[in-house]
């Protein structure tokens, strides 16, 4: 529906018989305003955490609810919602978060990397590059990259108010001295904007180089944990390197996706049970469908 | 609130949203003209009874904006948010809050009043995050001392103001701390 035709139907009836009884974007006012005033400050400061007072939603901490109010608080009628969960459509978390924020807002809803408005997603970015039309909503578990070297929140504070990451440094280098490389595959820390040390939620290696430079831009909710955080488009993003020890991403040489045949997207390893055979499909199943209906014609 | 309002409220964040996120960008407000009515929308939007406000040089809007959205009037040096009108002379800024190291995000918020936003030229250049390559923005109605002050403010980041500046055409433009200002 269109924003006309929303307001056009206000002026009709009470917003209860559209939104099933629930006020627009289901959050009161408050609530709403308080996470925009947060959003405006994470876009503004680059990297950096929002404090911000998250609030219950219909579904349990830990499950998206910090992506879940973001969208919410920025949602307008004639969007057009994508959401993913591991890269996946349809998985249930996925869709349910995707029927609630339908039932709330009225938006139509895609598997479409290219035709949605809001991407929501947990853990994977779209193979697709997106546009600046486009906002990436991310669900964060665990928001603060140096929780890892340190404990309290009030020291890591301090730390990042005085770019203070030796110990994060440290961190990796034992890594490498314990192991031969830097042994995270997932919530690889990166450095936004040349300031910030920034967790960019748990997706695979394969996704932070698409944070560098984006025409998109991204929103990172931890609702759990209370934080807001974003990254604009076009800024610079480096994961954490050493000069002899440089990033690297997930090595799939070799394979394709079995499904669609894809050979440049990140895939997931698939065992048979029964005969112990290993097949890959694409982790973007939205992509991987579209690539069917091409490779199968 | 009324539902309208609520959906307005939304679609006006989202548009202010991207204006954050595109530094000298000019953007459309829906539904709006009149620089204070864009003021009012974009601050009922944002603010309500927990957020404190300042409205300088210009005692119409700061009826209407209090009347609106239920916002606390502050002291300039307390304010989450000021709202500079175009008759308001002096320095604004000098002090405000721009937060601390530890809690930049405690920096100010400030609306300024303006005539005209015009993207693509003009004598204000900005890059940094959000901008690819640079953006000029031409703001008429705004003194050039103003935008120096506004530079003074960020010179220090991730200490500083954000700025947003709405205009008689219910146009939006943003500048975050984030942005690096040149005046040609």
């Amino acid at each position: 529906m269109q924003l006309h035709e929303w307001l056009a139907d206000d002026r009709r009836q009470d917003d209860t018989a559209r939104s099933s009884g629930y006020p627009f974007g289901f959050m009161d006012d408050g609530a709403k305003k308080e996470i925009r005033r947060s959003i405006l400050k994470a876009v503004a400061i680059p990297g950096y955490q929002v404090p911000y007072g998250s609030r219950e939603m219909p579904i349990a901490r830990g499950w998206g609810t910090g992506g879940l109010q973001i969208t919410l608080a920025l949602v307008v009628p004639d969007d057009i919602l994508k959401v993913i969960d591991q890269g996946c459509d349809g998985s249930v978390n996925a869709v349910n978060i995707k029927k609630f924020v339908a039932k709330v807002a009225g938006v139509a809803v895609t598997t479409d990397t290219g035709e949605a408005t809001i991407i929501q997603t947990r853990h994977r970015i779209p193979e697709e590059r997106m546009t600046d039309r486009q906002i990436l909503v991310l669900q964060v578990p665990y928001p603060e990259a140096l929780r890892e070297v340190e404990p309290s929140e009030m020291e890591t504070r301090r730390m990042h108010a005085e770019a203070d990451y030796s110990r994060m440094w440290l961190h990796l280098y034992e890594d490498i001295v314990n192991f031969g490389e830097i042994t995270i595959s997932y919530r690889y820390p990166v450095t936004v904007n040349g300031r910030y040390i920034t967790d960019p939620s748990p997706i695979p290696r394969w996704d932070v180089p698409k944070l560098h430079m984006a025409d998109t831009l991204f929103l990172f909710g931890a609702g759990r944990e209370k934080r807001i955080y974003a990254i604009p488009p076009h800024t610079a993003v480096e994961p954490l390197e050493f000069e002899d020890h440089t990033f690297r991403t997930e090595n799939f040489a070799g394979k394709t996706c079995a499904r669609c045949g894809a050979a440049d997207t990140f895939l997931d390893e698939v065992i048979d049970n029964i005969g112990g055979g290993r097949s890959y499909f694409c982790s973007d199943t939205g992509y991987c469908d579209k690539r069917s209906v091409t490779w199968n014609r | 609130m009324d539902p309208t309002t609520v959906i307005r409220h939304h679609s006006t964040f989202r548009v202010l949203l991207q204006a954050m996120s595109h530094p000298g960008r000019v953007y459309r407000l829906p539904d709006v003209v009149g620089t204070r009515q864009s003021a009012v929308e974009v601050l009922g939007s944002l603010v309500d009874h927990e957020v404190g406000v300042a409205v300088i040089g210009d005692p119409e809007l700061a009826g209407l904006v209090g009347g609106r959205t239920g916002c606390r009037p502050a002291a300039p040096a307390d304010a989450d948010y000021l709202v500079i009108g175009p008759s308001a002379g002096g320095d604004h800024l000098a002090g405000c809050r721009r937060g601390s190291l530890e809690c930049p995000d405690r920096g100010a918020t400030v609306v300024y009043l303006v005539n005209e936003l015009e993207e693509g030229r003009g004598e204000i250049m900005l890059s940094g995050p959000g901008v690819d390559g640079t953006a000029r923005l031409r703001i008429q109605g705004l003194p050039i001392d103003a935008v120096h002050r506004l530079m003074a403010a960020n010179s220090e980041f991730p200490l500083g103001v954000d700025a947003v500046f709405v205009d008689d055409n219910g146009c939006v433009a943003c500048i975050p701390r984030s942005s690096r200002i040149k005046v040609a």
